[in-house]
């Protein structure tokens, strides 16, 4: 009845709410408490858990854990980028967040979101959690891949944690409406249609919305925020950051790197061609030489 | 401005013929201001010999800043007499604690409680106000501007800037500089080093150009590599970072409670001789010394 109330909810407000309105003020409130309440993937908490038992753990190690898991992820960001802290720039990655808050406080935040069990992280078949985060990680390690070798960025931790993120909305559907969300995905995959499109027509509001407005209400920076929203809708005028996220989803939908629940395709959209200048043919050619980062990234949420 | 260490031990009180020349209680720092408000930074074991000179000042406004949440930096805070005395006020300022998601208020209603001290927070005299603060959220007593910095400790630690008609110092608390977790070969290297650079510098800022630095020199360079991670500067760190912030007067301080008076000074005496600083006058903070300008 809860998550009834909370998808019809947001089809009242994708239609009639003003964005300002108690009701999706109360919409933002459920969809923050049911991620406070979302417990970490079991692999992070096991790996998380016999690191700290050595008091001299590696930093290197901890952040490599938490930035392979989306909740830990969200929720670091989320509180170093609270008003509590006041800082006067946005922390866009877990490293940055152990330059602010240190190695102890990151590691106690760590350990007490991984003892986090009141609520079980719900998993479907036709989107098992385990193979979303292959997909997550696939498409963050693609993505900081992209921005080195065709955007030449030389800090790209910003962009492996926007495609660790971009399909956060993903994991709130399956968590608030497992069954109807469920639907949706087995219809996609036999119709070969558009994922976000049908989220909207059937829930309201696509995967990229919910988790931007879960990322928001959190004050996590705001070209995360936007890249998580746009990523789905990139035309030639979208940031670097949309446009390489949302190319590095469909290298690693195309590389069966776990499973998106979207529809694959044959080519890059001409946009994403103008703008990183390489073919996703190209991209699957050159990542196949990192067979043994996307092994490593299989061993992580294989346990 | 007048400031006086009451306190200038790191870690636990170490009474003893071995540290009675420096001191043996723990950090406390007690400043009154051009205008005579009372600013206490710190509220180690150092404030009780500190609240025994404030009798005839009551009744009086205290201004406790804490750094931080360690024993070593409250562990004074029930003995503080001021606090049991009807008329006064006392505000208690510092960090939000991330992990437990406590605010200040808490340090003393924990250590409050009846069975490890036999008054109860209620049974306090004095009007206790408590106040929370965020990074660079500056709070104005009288003339005088205070500004909490976040440095890095293991627990949320804030510096504190205190600025009075053009006079100024900076108190660390407990700040190790932040250091690169990644080895140079690995690819994370430069970008990790370039965050650590902007951060050191955020803080070089925020110290830039006053008068007097008390800072954090637990360990000697030789004794770093051991302690690292643990949160704590060393003579040759506080003595850089004195020197990029152009500050006039550096007081080392936190002194390790094994050190007796005697270690204390030969290593302070080879620190210093090891190279010209351009900072005015370096020293050690010594138990109730008293700087007045």
């Amino acid at each position: 009845m809860f998550y009834g109330t909370v998808l019809a909810s947001f089809k009242v407000m994708k239609k009639t709410l003003p964005a300002d309105s108690p009701e999706q003020e109360s919409i933002h409130q459920r969809v923050c408490g049911v991620v406070d309440s979302m417990p970490p993937f079991p692999q992070s908490v096991m790996r998380l858990m016999e690191m700290t038992k050595d008091v001299n753990c590696s930093p290197k190690d901890l952040v490599s854990i938490i930035e392979h898991d989306p909740v830990m992820t969200m929720k670091i960001l989320k509180l170093v980028n609270s008003a509590f802290f006041g800082l006067s720039r946005d922390v866009v990655s877990i490293q940055h967040a152990l330059v602010f808050l240190g190695m102890n406080t990151v590691k106690n935040l760590a350990v007490s979101i991984a003892s986090i069990d009141s609520l079980p992280q719900k998993s479907i078949p036709e989107l098992p959690m385990e193979s979303f985060l292959t997909h997550s990680l696939g498409t963050a390690f693609i993505a900081q891949r992209l921005a080195k070798d065709c955007i030449q960025l030389k800090d790209v931790s910003e962009y492996f944690i926007a495609g660790l993120l971009h399909g956060f909305g993903k994991m709130l559907f399956v968590q608030l409406e497992p069954q109807r969300y469920g639907k949706v995905l087995q219809h996609v995959k036999e119709n070969r249609s558009s994922l976000p499109q049908l989220e909207l027509e059937e829930i309201g509001m696509n995967y990229g919305e919910v988790g931007a407005m879960l990322a928001e209400s959190w004050q996590l920076p705001s070209s995360l925020v936007d890249c998580i929203r746009m990523h789905l809708f990139c035309d030639a005028k979208s940031s670097d950051m949309s446009i390489t996220i949302a190319a590095a989803s469909m290298v690693a939908t195309a590389m069966e790197l776990g499973e998106s629940g979207e529809t694959g395709v044959d080519e890059f959209p001409d946009y994403v061609h103008q703008r990183l200048g390489v073919k996703l043919e190209a991209v699957i050619e050159q990542f196949h030489d990192l067979s043994d980062e996307v092994q490593q990234i299989q061993s992580m949420v294989g346990g | 401005m007048i400031v006086r260490f009451r306190g200038v031990r790191g870690s636990i009180p170490s009474p003893g013929p071995a540290t009675v020349r420096y001191g043996g209680n723990t950090t406390c720092i007690e400043i009154w201001t051009d205008d005579g408000e009372l600013i206490i930074l710190d509220a180690g074991t150092g404030i009780f010999p500190l609240s025994q000179t404030l009798f005839d000042k009551f009744p009086l406004h205290a201004h406790i800043f804490n750094t931080h949440s360690h024993w070593d930096h409250i562990q004074g805070l029930p003995f503080f007499i001021p606090l049991f005395v009807p008329n006064n006020k006392v505000t208690i300022y510092g960090a939000y604690d991330p992990i437990t998601q406590n605010g200040i208020r808490e340090i003393l209603t924990e250590q409050l409680q009846y069975r490890f001290f036999p008054i109860r927070e209620c049974e306090l005299n004095a009007q206790i106000d408590y106040r929370s603060l965020r990074q660079g959220e500056s709070v104005q007593i009288g003339n005088t501007t205070v500004t909490p910095v976040l440095m890095n400790h293991p627990v949320t630690n804030f510096g504190y800037r205190i600025d009075c008609n053009g006079k100024s110092l900076f108190f660390t608390g407990d700040h190790e500089p932040c250091y690169n977790i990644y080895d140079s070969k690995d690819d994370e290297f430069s970008m990790y080093q370039a965050l650590i650079d902007e951060r050191n510098q955020g803080i070089i800022d925020e110290i830039q150009g006053v008068d007097l630095l008390i800072a954090d020199s637990s360990y000697t360079s030789a004794e770093y590599p051991a302690k690292k991670g643990w949160g704590h500067g060393t003579f040759d760190s506080c003595l850089e970072m004195a020197e990029q912030a152009g500050v006039k007067q550096l007081f080392h301080t936190h002194h390790e409670p094994t050190r007796s008076d005697d270690e204390l000074e030969a290593i302070f005496k080879e620190v210093i001789a090891k190279r010209k600083y351009d900072i005015s006058e370096i020293d050690l903070a010594r138990e109730g010394n008293t700087i007045e300008w």
